[in-house]
């Protein structure tokens, strides 16, 4: 990460943080630690607690209990402006009766710098979001994208080591917030600062963050670049949010040093590259998606996977075809398996599918690499997202 | 023709639905009004207290009279006191309710105890500081009794003091409901931003609060100076003879049936108050509170 002089970039680290409301628990014991200079996006669905983490390190909740450090400094009880935080807010929170030069400058007015001093420093910031020729508009007289702007630099004013955005696209519309997310970004590496990114869109936390935060109920599920998040998710959870994946659990029939098999409810039998599982486990596991092929089911001889099939076999599992939509580039193909809940689902590319069309009821075969194949740990066990991280971190480089 | 006819009717049904409104407003107010300002350029003379005629007589001697500017000068400065004490103690209420109340219900309880004092006609209101604060009242007794004075405080009633005080328990209120529905409409992520910024609580009031809460101090001033302008029942019970206002002097008129200068003398001040008035809407934007 490129760490210009003005702006060092500052980390921030939580121990054991937690923060109660009354008797909600909105974050639960929360060991996080986010490296200085890093993109990071706290993604989860609403209520899962990630604002109120945010709240926390920006200093807008207190920390009811647990250690907070930004920087080296132990920040539990310090103003939000006596951290090296800054906030930027969802719906952005400019000051409506001030024009833009003075919203930018606000931080600035209140520490007393003089008027000549902190509006020079402000246009330099109008220039560094593009904003230079809107200075004397007030907020109500620009569009969302022009507001979000001049939120950004008005924290970005007090020189932050760390910025904290909560929700910063979702007031905006889709084509615009794929632009702000490019932006973002941008700011960041020109910046050289850490961003915490709250969001709950997966998209977002994908495109943007070096390190994605999942959480769910107070909790966090998992910590991992974008790539560990999407091919090793620790939970059923993770998988299911992330999307993408198809979650199946079954009981594991016979285990060994290479490869698992595991007999789903119906009795199927499907083989899962070595996970540590022993005969008699429950076990959850994901198959990708876009990595199943899709065959009528009577044009293939219905195998049995083999106990001594190794990661490279294959798997299969068929159902009928419950649903087809359309989307361009894929077609989303949702097979209703037997004495399974949810539905398979298959990502086929436009071509693919269209050179052997299915119908809705079509009894189908899904075939799959056994390397598609995700055993997710059990659930609930905290260290178990570090262990999934470390080996597929050696394997990307 | 029929479709004619029909066109004609349904051109006439919004205007007959407008008329029993306009019928009233025209009666009761249009038709007061012109009559005050078409007396007021009529001739009077001992027994005949209404010359129909157009003279400027009366305004001559209205804006001649250095009593007059010196009475207007009083009820300005009246006017000016009793703004500045509903104000302040207007404010520091609605601030108190919006932003230190944190439960609606509580709220919501504290605010509507705030209008108690309405259950009570203003006229009782205003009389009931009499034995409150007379020569012989409950306030001197309690002084002369715990040894403070000697004398009963002749200040308290008849006096401008009073009149003040009336005004600031009648019309407070009037400033509460409107700067507490300015306070409500600020966005709470605005204030956090403001802290964010590193503002101290005095800032924020100073660069936040009081900004944005302008349209409703704007509001209940207008509320304030249009009741205090027009008022002379207050100053008559509390002032004595001792306080003079355009208001009473508007009444004093009326006794004597000097209705002509009464009239002009109404006609004046409402001139002045819609000028006030004017004046406030041009300084404050309220439109986009209405």
């Amino acid at each position: 990460m490129p760490a210009s002089q003005d702006l060092p970039a500052v980390d921030v680290e939580l121990i054991k943080a937690t923060k109660r409301y009354g008797s909600t628990l909105a974050v639960d014991c929360v060991d996080l630690k986010i490296p200085a200079g890093t993109y990071c996006c706290l993604l989860g669905p609403s209520g899962c607690g990630k604002s109120s983490l945010l709240r926390m390190m920006a200093g807008h909740e207190g920390v009811t209990d647990g250690d907070l450090l930004i920087g080296d400094t132990y920040s539990n009880d310090l103003p939000p402006a006596g951290r090296r935080t800054a906030m930027m807010f969802q719906h952005y929170a400019l000051f409506p009766h001030l024009n833009c030069l003075d919203n930018v400058a606000f931080s600035l007015r209140m520490k007393g710098v003089p008027k000549a001093a902190r509006h020079a420093k402000a246009r330099a910031l109008l220039r560094l979001v593009h904003m230079e020729d809107y200075e004397k508009r007030l907020p109500a007289q620009l569009s969302g994208g022009q507001q979000q702007r001049i939120a950004l630099a008005r924290a970005l004013i007090t020189d932050p080591g760390v910025l904290l955005l909560d929700e910063p696209l979702s007031a905006l519309d889709p084509f615009l917030r794929v632009r702000m997310r490019a932006e973002l970004k941008r700011l960041q590496t020109e910046l050289g600062i850490t961003f915490i990114h709250v969001t709950h869109s997966q998209d977002e936390a994908m495109a943007l963050a070096d390190l994605v935060v999942v959480m769910d109920r107070g909790r966090i599920e998992q910590v991992g670049t974008p790539r560990d998040v999407f091919n090793q998710p620790a939970t059923a959870f993770v998988a299911r949010f992330i999307g993408g994946h198809n979650v199946l659990s079954g009981e594991v029939v016979s285990a060994t040093s290479g490869h698992a098999l595991v007999a789903l409810a119906d009795g199927h039998r499907i083989g899962l590259p070595a996970c540590g599982a022993s005969p008699g486990d429950s076990l959850a596991f994901t198959v990708r998606a876009d990595r199943l092929s899709l065959s009528p089911a009577a044009a293939v001889k219905p195998v049995a996977p083999s106990p001594d099939a190794g990661p490279d076999g294959h798997g299969e599992i068929t159902g009928r075809v419950s649903s087809i939509q359309y989307q361009g580039t894929h077609v989303e193909v949702r097979l209703a398996l037997p004495e399974q809940a949810e539905l398979l689902l298959a990502t086929v590319p436009e071509r693919t599918f269209f050179d052997a069309p299915l119908q809705e009821g079509d009894r189908v075969t899904a075939r799959w690499n056994a390397r598609d194949v995700h055993a997710l740990p059990e659930a609930g066990r905290p260290q178990a997202a570090e262990e999934q991280v470390e080996p597929r971190q050696q394997e990307a480089v | 023709m029929t479709a004619l006819r029909q066109t004609a009717v349904t051109k006439a049904v919004p205007l007959l639905q407008a008329l029993p409104l306009a019928a009233i407003l025209i009666a009761f107010f249009v038709g007061p009004v012109l009559l005050v300002v078409a007396v007021s350029f009529f001739d009077y003379q001992t027994w005949d207290i209404l010359i129909p005629d157009f003279i400027l007589y009366n305004y001559e001697i209205l804006l001649g009279s250095e009593t007059t500017y010196r009475t207007y000068l009083n009820t300005a400065k009246l006017c000016l006191l009793a703004w500045f004490f509903t104000l302040t103690i207007g404010f520091t209420i609605a601030y108190f309710l919006a932003f230190h109340v944190r439960s609606v219900p509580l709220q919501i309880g504290l605010f509507l105890l705030c209008t108690i004092p309405f259950w009570t006609s203003n006229i009782i209101r205003t009389i009931s500081w009499i034995p409150l604060l007379g020569r012989e009242g409950l306030v001197n007794q309690g002084l002369m009794g715990v040894g403070i004075v000697s004398e009963p405080v002749e200040w308290l009633l008849y006096s401008e003091f009073a009149v003040i005080l009336g005004y600031v328990h009648l019309y407070t209120l009037f400033m509460i409901v409107p700067i507490f529905n300015s306070m409500l409409r600020i966005d709470r992520a605005v204030i956090e931003a403001a802290r964010d910024a590193g503002a101290s609580g005095f800032q924020i009031l100073r660069h936040i609060l009081l900004p944005l809460s302008k349209p409703g101090m704007a509001i209940g001033t207008i509320f304030v100076v249009a009741l205090v302008m027009g008022d002379f029942f207050t100053v008559d019970v509390l002032g004595g003879a001792k306080v003079a206002s355009v208001g009473k002097t508007i009444v004093n008129e009326l006794g004597y049936l000097q209705y002509p200068p009464a009239a002009a003398n109404a006609v004046v001040l409402t001139i002045v108050t819609i000028l006030l008035i004017v004046a406030l809407m041009r300084i404050v934007n309220i439109r986009k509170e209405l």
